[in-house]
Parts: C-alpha cells; structure tokens; sequence
C-alpha cells in the first residue's frame, strides 16, 4: 500500500477508540485474575482463553498505525 | 497562455531564413521554442529535453521529415508532431498522418494557419494531461478505497469472532464465579462485559457510516411531510420514553410543509437526535419535538429540546464527530436508551452527514446542566412544483 492512502478521520477515531477499550479490556481481565486466584482449572481456562482472545484482537488493530500525537 | 500551459516547442527546419521567421512567429504567440537545422539534430534535443509539440519541415538532408517523425514517434508516442511541406501534396500529408502526425501545414506558411493548427494541438495536450490528472487521481481513489474496504474487512469481521468467543468465555466464567459473590470480581467482570459490548458496538456503528456512505447513491428523494415524519418518529418512541420515566411530547405546525429528502435517512437522522436526546436526560425530565416552518427563509425547522445534562460549550464542536465520546468510558451503561448509555457511536455524526445531504444543517444550542436543543434547518420544498416535476420525469419515461 503506497503513503499516499490514508485513513479517514472517522475510521482513524474508531482505531483510537477501539485502543482504549483494549487497555481497559486487559486491565481489567489481569485485575481480575489477581482477585479471583483460582485454584479452579475451569476459572483458569477461562481466563487464559479469554487472554488469548484479547492478543488476537490486539493482533488486529496493530494492523494499523498509531495516529500522530499532538505536543 | 496560462503559465501552467505554455508549451514547448521544437521546430526542425534546414533553411535557417524560414527556421527564423517561425521562432519569432512562435515565440509571439507565447509558446517556448527551439530549434535545429536538421532530423538528427532534432533528435538529439528531444533526447535531452522535453517538448510538447514538434515542428519538422517533411524535406531535408541526412534525415527527412518522415523519418525524423518516425523517431520521435518511437521515443515517445505523446510528443505531437506538425509537419510542414513545401510539396502539398496529398500523398506527404497522408504519409504523415498515417505515422501518428498531428497535422500538417503547407507552405508558404500563414500565421492565421499556423495559429489554428497549434490551438488544436494544445487542445489535444490538454485533454491528454487532464486525462493523465484523473487516470492519477483514480488510482488514488481505488487505493484508499481498497484501504477502506480492508478496514471494513478486518473491523466488521475478523473482530466480531474473537469479540463474541471472548464474551462466551465471559459469561462461562460469570456462571462460574457467580457463587462467590465478590463485590470487586462482579465489577471485573462488569467492566468487561460492558467494554466489549462498546467495541462491539462500535463496529456496528463503522459498518453503519460505511452503509450510509455506499447507499449515497441510492438515495431516493421525495417530498417528505415535516409533520406527519415527526408523528410517526413520536409515536414510534413513545413507548421507550415512558420506560424511561422521560416526557416526551410534539408540536407540529397548523398547515403540513414539505421537505425534499430521502425519507428513510431523514428519518434515521431525527431519530437518532431523539435516542441522544432520551440517553441524556434523567427520569422525570421532557423531551420535546417540534417543527417550525421560516417563512421568511422558506426553511422547515425540527427541534429537538431536552431538559437533560446538557453540553459544555468546549465540547459543543466536538460532538458531531465520529466516536466523540463525552463521558467516562468506564462509568456509562453499554444501553443505547438507558441514561448515560452507550457513550460512543456515531449516532450524532450520522444525523450531521444525513442532514447536510438534503442541504441542511443541524444548530445545536445548550446549557449544561439545564437541557440541549438540537435543531435540524431543512430548505422549504415548494409542493407543487416538485410534484409538477415529478410528474413530468415519469410522462418522460
């Protein structure tokens, strides 16, 4: 893909925003399996599954660039 | 001749007398010119320079008119090439033609001729380059748009799998952990539920504008009764008001206007404004919606009032962009009607973006704390004269 394609604000904000909910998704999954320390196998798939859906979705919005911060 | 279209040219002639009277003729009609006094010296300097239009005597010694035609034809097909023949001939100028001549001009030679023939000529270049512009232009518009539909791909499906597997993985482990009933967990798990509901409802609301952005061309106007969109818009949200413990009511003027419009959007769009305007107001508070009709503009205005949290006025200009979020991410409900809910999305830019497309535009008035007035400002459509017009377009097909 040349430089000259760019993405459109809009889709540019959904990226941001899709981000967000990202860190907020991670912080709250490792929080609350600090809290829950299962000793259950079952509680400890779900979560390691669950990780392993958030890397997936990480994996696809790192397909596309971070946008420029203002200073 | 604009700066940007002076062209350049080349004129090949072995008599220096006549290669002199057209520079000088040439250069008075504002073009660029050079010159040399036979075929190979030609070529030389259309290797080493670039000309739009070349102008080459048909017989000269060491490299004939046609010949050097051939040449520069081979090195490049654009550069266009005016032969000039003292022998006018039919033969000479169909000899010419055939090898990708612009024209020919016989001699002696007149300026009016000359003039003429040039005009034509730059005509032709003109074409071609605007057409190279749009050729250029195309291509960037396929890459971004080859960009979008990637970006469509990959939010509207890759994302909508592991979103989904991850709130089954969610929901198993909220059945799972339900029995220890841990205040800090509950919200955990809260938290991420609500989350991926957002992001999932995000790429629904970046599908929508992508859907909204494609049927542009579908759009279907007609004359659309002001009063009777807003009755059906209030009768069909009435019910979620009344959930929601908010009044809502309408005001509708005396006499129907007309707007012209695609129904389904302009519809979309007022509904969109009065979901917003329920998702900020607090029970007990009112919602109104009224139309108005300018008769000095000839203008039909939709407004729709609140007596909700209202905006700060910093953010007034921020609110129609595409998911502007105005709340705390982490203290909303995901519900699109509930208080506070659903704090991104679209819904604002969409009304915007559907608003203007009928030439009108969305006025927003408000004070936090004390409500919002979002005003939709459509132009009058005259009745008769779009349904005469109407009429006429079918008698025609």
């Amino acid at each position: 893909m040349s430089k000259r394609a760019d993405l459109s604000l809009e889709e540019k904000s959904l990226i941001e925003a899709l981000r967000t909910r990202m860190n907020v998704l991670n912080t709250s999954v490792f929080l609350l399996s600090e809290k829950i320390h299962s000793t259950d196998k079952k509680t400890n798939a779900y979560i390691k599954k669950i990780n392993e859906e958030l890397e997936h979705i990480r994996s696809i919005i790192t397909k596309f660039p971070e946008p420029d911060r203002e200073e | 001749m604009a700066a940007d279209t002076i062209a350049k040219v080349l004129i090949i002639e072995d008599e220096p007398d006549v290669r002199e009277s057209y520079i000088d003729m040439l250069t008075m009609l504002g073009y660029e010119v050079d010159s040399a006094d036979n075929g190979v010296s030609g070529l030389d300097k259309l290797n080493n320079n670039k000309f739009d239009i070349v102008i080459t005597d048909l017989n000269m010694p060491r490299m004939n008119g046609l010949e050097t035609l051939r040449h520069i034809k081979k090195k490049d097909i654009d550069t266009e090439v005016i032969v000039v023949t003292g022998f006018a001939t039919i033969e000479n100028a169909i000899g010419a033609m055939k090898q990708g001549a612009f024209d020919y001009i016989t001699k002696p030679v007149s300026m009016e001729h000359v003039k003429i023939v040039l005009n034509k000529c730059m005509q032709k270049i003109q074409a071609r380059r605007e057409n190279k512009k749009l050729r250029t232009l195309n291509a960037q518009l396929s890459e971004l748009n080859e960009l979008k539909d990637k970006f469509i791909t990959i939010t509207n499906h890759e994302m909508r799998t592991p979103l989904a597997v991850l709130k089954g993985y969610l929901d198993l482990m909220d059945m799972e952990l339900e029995h220890q009933n841990n205040q800090d967990v509950n919200e955990y798990l809260q938290i991420i539920s609500s989350t991926v509901d957002e992001m999932v409802e995000m790429i629904d609301d970046m599908h929508n504008l992508s859907n909204l952005h494609n049927s542009r061309i579908k759009t279907k106007m007609i004359l659309v009764n002001s009063n009777e969109l807003v009755t059906e818009i209030f009768n069909e949200m009435h019910a979620l008001f009344k959930r929601r413990n908010v009044n809502l009511s309408i005001k509708n003027t005396s006499k129907d206007f007309f707007v012209l419009a695609d129904r389904k959007e302009l519809k979309r769009a007022i509904r969109e404004l009065v979901q917003n305007a329920l998702k900020f107001t607090n029970s007990d508070g009112k919602v109104s919606i009224s139309v108005a009709h300018v008769s000095l503009n000839k203008q039909i205005f939709i407004a729709i009032a609140d007596t909700g949290i209202g905006i700060p006025i910093d953010k007034l200009r921020l609110i129609f962009e595409p998911f502007y979020e105005v709340q705390d991410v982490m203290h909303h409900s995901t519900s699109k009607t509930g208080f506070m809910g659903s704090g991104i999305g679209v819904g604002l830019s969409l009304s915007k973006e559907i608003v203007e497309s009928f030439g009108g535009e969305i006025v927003v008035e408000s004070t936090p704390g004390k409500g919002s007035v979002f005003t939709i400002i459509l132009p009058q459509a005259d009745a008769n004269v779009h349904v005469q017009q109407d009429i006429k377009m079918q008698s025609a097909v």
